[in-house]
């Protein structure tokens, strides 16, 4: 079967060779995604976590071919992304869309609700009439639960929630009626007390045949939403698998590291088991794993040895990239 | 009785608009906090919680008008107006802030920015301020040869900790902060709050931390303060308010939060908030919640006793005819 979207050895270098910086020097290349992989199938949510500078949303850039990516190729059912001609891609990119962290920032505010929804209906030249075009913005405000949908076509930005804002960015993707939704941090400018309401959203439209891509710095909301996670450290996934081994068997340090630091819903005892530091800069790639210089477990061979992402061994689809996980006979 | 080193007292904040309409945002707020102690102060935007801290702060812009009382060691800092604020601003009370970027001047280095704080405040020569510099740099985990350099050249973890840093330089006895860690990693997240921790601990300072983050109150605070409404509906000793939520609002807001258990679902809140100048008759909750009885629309529920310094404002979880009469703040004592 292929996959909805296959993401292969995909590579993201900026300012790569030919840039300058002031003065004529010559800029070193900073690798933002490294031979990133990940696939999605229709119905399915897949999580892409890691702190900011992780290259997470580089990648997601590059996975809807909004960025040139360096290496890898991007399949979106089974054509080449980045192979296709503008116009192939115009047409393919009615079945992409993404939405945005900052309802308050993705929405025009000069425009009406009704009138941002309808604009990508007119950008890609659907519905013959403006009766039709508004009949396919009225559904749309139906999918993402505004109701009267009637009552929100004339309302202003600024008169929103910021919950119902981001359902408004929602249905001006759905409208297009798209196969593969990306979602930058859907909910982390919301409110906790709305966030649930619009992941659920998320989750029934994934139920309805949806592929999802989550990029989130939170590891429960994608714990409770994905099927799967993708943990991202400096430009690379270092674990994957389905969303239950991550959170109860993570197998690399980093993501251990990263459930560590959330914090639980009980009084805790004694102080914080800590990553001391901060992740570097990606121009200042470490050698060997890029992990090592903060992780608690590295030996020698870490600091030479750039690690694999490879099998756990734990659970069927769980991979690390760590020279210390557990290793299986075959592997 | 002892004097609290923090008490705010039936504090009320309106914002007077152009067209001279009153816009209500804190309605007679009341909380106590001693040295050492942690306050998470929780609630969904809009609900007047940093507009609280900014009141305490003397920081509100002049259409703001202020009622109520802000003592420190029994004393009211708001009674004196600008002047008297600024001898306690910064040296009873400090602040931080959720974007640390915008706290500094781009253009100057922050050892200098930080020595200025101190200056400003006088009593101190440059010299022993720079010393001073040098050590509130380490003490926030930051090597003091960084003071030279440029706000730009830290990440947004480290700016937070020389915000802190800067906070510190007179000595306050209050920390105010407001959403300290929202723009962080959860890996920087933990540095900070474990900072803070130390901080309350070794110093004795007091912490008003402002979140909407409950496992974070959960596991920093000592105590929990729910606002809803520019009202504080439920306040108390954290592990009673996360255990045994007593106002439906507290509950529903812990219900929202994800939990451990990935197949458990995590539930949404109905409805957003009402805007606080509309003063309903009755419980301004009462419209999103799930419990209400006939009293709730058309009374507006006193703060009423659930155990010692636990209070909530609610006609079901306090019954009105078994009541006492209890005036806000009391049951602090």
């Amino acid at each position: 079967m292929t996959d909805l979207l296959a993401v292969e050895g995909l590579g993201v270098e900026f300012d790569g060779g030919r840039g300058r910086g002031l003065f004529g020097r010559r800029l070193a290349g900073v690798r933002a995604v490294d031979a990133v992989s990940f696939s999605v199938n229709p119905g399915e949510l897949i999580a892409l976590v890691g702190e900011s500078g992780s290259g997470k949303t580089t990648a997601i850039q590059a996975a809807a071919r909004l960025l040139q990516p360096t290496a890898g190729t991007v399949r979106f059912q089974g054509t080449d992304l980045h192979g296709t001609s503008k116009k192939e891609m115009r047409a393919l990119r009615r079945q992409i869309q993404l939405i945005y962290q900052d309802p308050y920032e993705s929405l025009d505010p000069r425009y009406r609700v009704e009138r941002i929804i309808e604009e990508p209906l007119r950008v890609h030249g659907v519905g013959s009439s403006r009766a039709d075009r508004r009949e396919l913005v009225l559904q749309a405000l139906r999918e993402v639960g505004l109701s009267p949908p009637e009552s929100f076509l004339d309302r202003m930005p600024h008169e929103l929630s910021g919950g119902q804002r981001q359902r408004v960015s929602i249905a001006a993707a759905l409208v297009l009626k798209p196969a593969l939704l990306i979602a930058d941090e859907p909910v982390s400018m919301l409110d906790v007390s709305v966030r649930a309401g619009i992941l659920d959203l998320l989750d029934g439209l994934r139920r309805k045949g949806l592929g999802i891509v989550m990029v989130t710095h939170d590891l429960s909301t994608a714990a409770h939403y994905a099927d799967r996670i993708a943990v991202m450290y400096l430009g690379r996934i270092v674990e994957t698998g389905p969303s239950r081994a991550i959170m109860t068997d993570p197998q690399h340090p980093y993501t251990q590291a990263l459930l560590a630091a959330v914090p639980k819903m009980q009084r805790r005892t004694g102080t914080r088991a800590l990553l001391q530091g901060e992740s570097p800069d990606a121009s200042a790639m470490p050698t060997g794993c890029r992990f090592h210089p903060r992780c608690p477990i590295a030996v020698d061979e870490c600091r030479v040895v750039d690690p694999e992402i490879g099998p756990t061994g734990t659970t069927p689809g769980h991979q690390a990239a760590c020279l210390l996980r557990r290793r299986t006979p075959t592997d | 009785m002892t004097t609290p080193l923090l008490e705010i007292k039936d504090l009320t904040v309106d914002f007077r608009g152009r067209d001279e309409s009153l816009k209500k945002i804190v309605r007679g707020v009341s909380l106590t906090l001693n040295p050492g102690e942690r306050m998470g102060l929780v609630g969904e935007s809009g609900c007047g919680k940093s507009t609280l801290q900014l009141a305490a702060m003397g920081l509100l812009p002049p259409n703001a008008e202020v009622s109520g009382s802000v003592l420190i060691d029994g004393v009211d800092i708001l009674a004196g107006g600008e002047a008297s604020m600024r001898a306690h601003r910064g040296t009873d009370l400090a602040m931080v802030f959720q974007g640390a970027m915008n706290a500094f001047n781009p253009t100057r280095t922050v050892g200098s920015q930080i020595v200025e704080a101190m200056v400003v405040h006088g009593g101190t020569s440059k010299r022993a301020a720079q010393d001073r510099t040098r050590d509130l740099l380490g003490l926030v985990g930051i090597p003091p040869d960084r003071a030279e350099r440029y706000p730009h050249q830290f990440s947004g973890g480290m700016r937070q900790r020389v915000a802190l840093a800067m906070a510190l330089a007179n000595h306050p006895r209050v920390l105010l902060a407001d959403e300290p860690t929202t723009a962080l990693d959860v890996i920087m997240q933990a540095q900070i709050l474990e900072l803070l921790e130390k901080l309350t601990k070794e110093f004795g300072l007091a912490l008003l931390l402002v979140t909407h983050d409950l496992p974070i109150v959960v596991e920093t605070c000592d105590w929990a303060a729910v606002m809803y409404s520019g009202r504080i509906v439920e306040r108390g000793p954290i592990d009673e308010i996360h255990q045994q939520p007593t106002h439906p609002y507290t509950r529903l807001l812990f219900a929202t939060v994800p939990g451990p258990d990935v197949d458990q679902r995590v539930a949404s809140l109905p409805g957003v908030p009402p805007d606080a100048s509309e003063e309903p008759p009755g419980c301004s909750f009462a419209p999103r919640c799930d419990r209400t009885i006939d009293i709730c629309h058309n009374t507006r529920p006193q703060p009423g006793p659930i155990g010692p310094r636990h209070i909530a404002e609610c006609h079901v979880a306090v019954p009105t005819r078994t009541r006492p009469a209890v005036r806000e703040g009391d049951s602090d004592d």
